[in-house]
């Protein structure tokens, strides 16, 4: 007869519930309270965002000018695009999460960077600093919905291609 | 959703992002959860739990050196843990499912996604208090009960009674087998 395992299931004592008092403030205090906070951040965001800008210019200048380190400089160009895509909404900027996100999938996806490949990082980038330099809040209204779709357009058909040259 | 004083839980941030470390503690601060400690990596983090243990540990997924997933997976080593007991929550601008899987897998007991906000910290935390999860030792898994609930129309692989020869697959673990308890029963006691 085939032996049967069996998972233990531990039930801890919650020691941690004795740590916290019930108080006389809705929790939707302590979230206006984060939000104004927020908000008296975002000088200091935009400073950040133009470093992650300036950085990810290195970055892709460099993995056009070294081919053979390509990978190096897509990791820290995933990286960037990684803190972009975290931050922006938490600052008022959801566009710049949507771009960021758009530009992490697509280094992804990338094992070495040729020039099409170079243009349509860039061209995510040239989006990222509209926005931060124009201050483009929420989702960019038209323009924004169109911007993400060019993107979107560029990268799917690269992607597209890609996938059937390695199929062939 | 009734509120609480944080005050007196003792949290341990693993961060190596200056910037989302000013984000974190100042969303920390704006639910009135003081008592936060920030290491810049997982090593200082290791130190720290076993020097002054916190309470919660929040960690970030992507970090230079051990990752957040390593730190996890390290801490829910029962043989070489400080506490594997330790509720985590893992933050992450991750939000592909094979991550989030990923991370469950590793043993975390929350995972709050980027863009973080001050609600979805507080209601991590609150849950993470209100109703801790059981912990599971199998085979090839120890950590939170993955489950929240159970699923009387769950159909997937059943990993808590396994035959002998049979791979373990991913999926949903099922509410069955031999069940430990502590001594000291669940306290919950809350101030008026």
């Amino acid at each position: 007869m085939a032996k049967s395992r069996n998972a233990q299931f531990i039930k801890l004592p919650n020691m941690l519930a004795a740590k916290i008092t019930v108080i006389d403030e809705d929790a939707d205090t302590k979230y206006a309270r984060a939000e104004r906070l927020l908000e008296q951040m975002e000088d200091e965001f935009i400073g950040w965002a133009e470093q992650y800008l300036r950085d990810l210019k290195y970055s892709v200048e460099a993995a056009g000018a070294e081919p053979d380190d390509a990978k190096r400089h897509l990791e820290a160009i995933h990286r960037l695009a990684h803190d972009i895509k975290g931050q922006g909404t938490t600052f008022g900027y959801p566009l710049a999460t949507e771009i960021g996100e758009s530009l992490c999938q697509f280094v992804e996806q990338l094992e070495a960077a040729g020039e099409t490949e170079i243009a349509v990082i860039m061209s995510h980038v040239d989006a990222l600093s509209a926005i931060i330099r124009n201050r483009i809040g929420a989702d960019g209204g038209e323009i924004g919905r169109e911007v993400i779709s060019g993107l979107k357009v560029a990268v799917d058909k690269l992607l597209s291609r890609a996938k059937s040259q390695s199929l062939s | 959703m009734v509120s609480y004083n944080l005050e007196n839980l003792k949290f341990l941030l693993v961060e190596d992002n200056g910037h989302w470390q000013k984000i974190v503690r100042t969303l920390f601060i704006a639910i009135s959860a003081k008592n936060i400690r920030v290491v810049g990596d997982c090593d200082s983090a290791l130190k720290q739990l076993a020097e002054d243990p916190p309470d919660i540990l929040i960690c970030d997924w992507m970090m230079s050196e051990m990752s957040g997933i390593e730190l996890v997976r390290r801490l829910r080593d029962e043989k070489r843990s400080p506490n594997p007991y330790i509720p985590i929550i893992m933050l992450t601008a991750h939000t592909e499912k094979h991550r989030i899987l990923e991370a469950r897998d590793a043993g975390v007991t929350e995972v709050l996604t980027k863009p973080v906000s001050a609600k979805g910290l507080y209601e991590h935390i609150v849950s993470i208090v209100e109703r801790p999860r059981q912990f599971v030792r199998a085979d090839t898994y120890f950590g939170p009960d993955r489950r929240r609930k159970a699923d009387p129309n769950y159909e997937g692989p059943e990993r808590r009674n396994v035959e002998d020869g049979e791979p373990a697959d991913t999926g949903s673990d099922l509410e069955s087998g031999q069940v430990e308890t502590t001594v000291e029963p669940v306290k919950t006691s809350v101030a008026e």
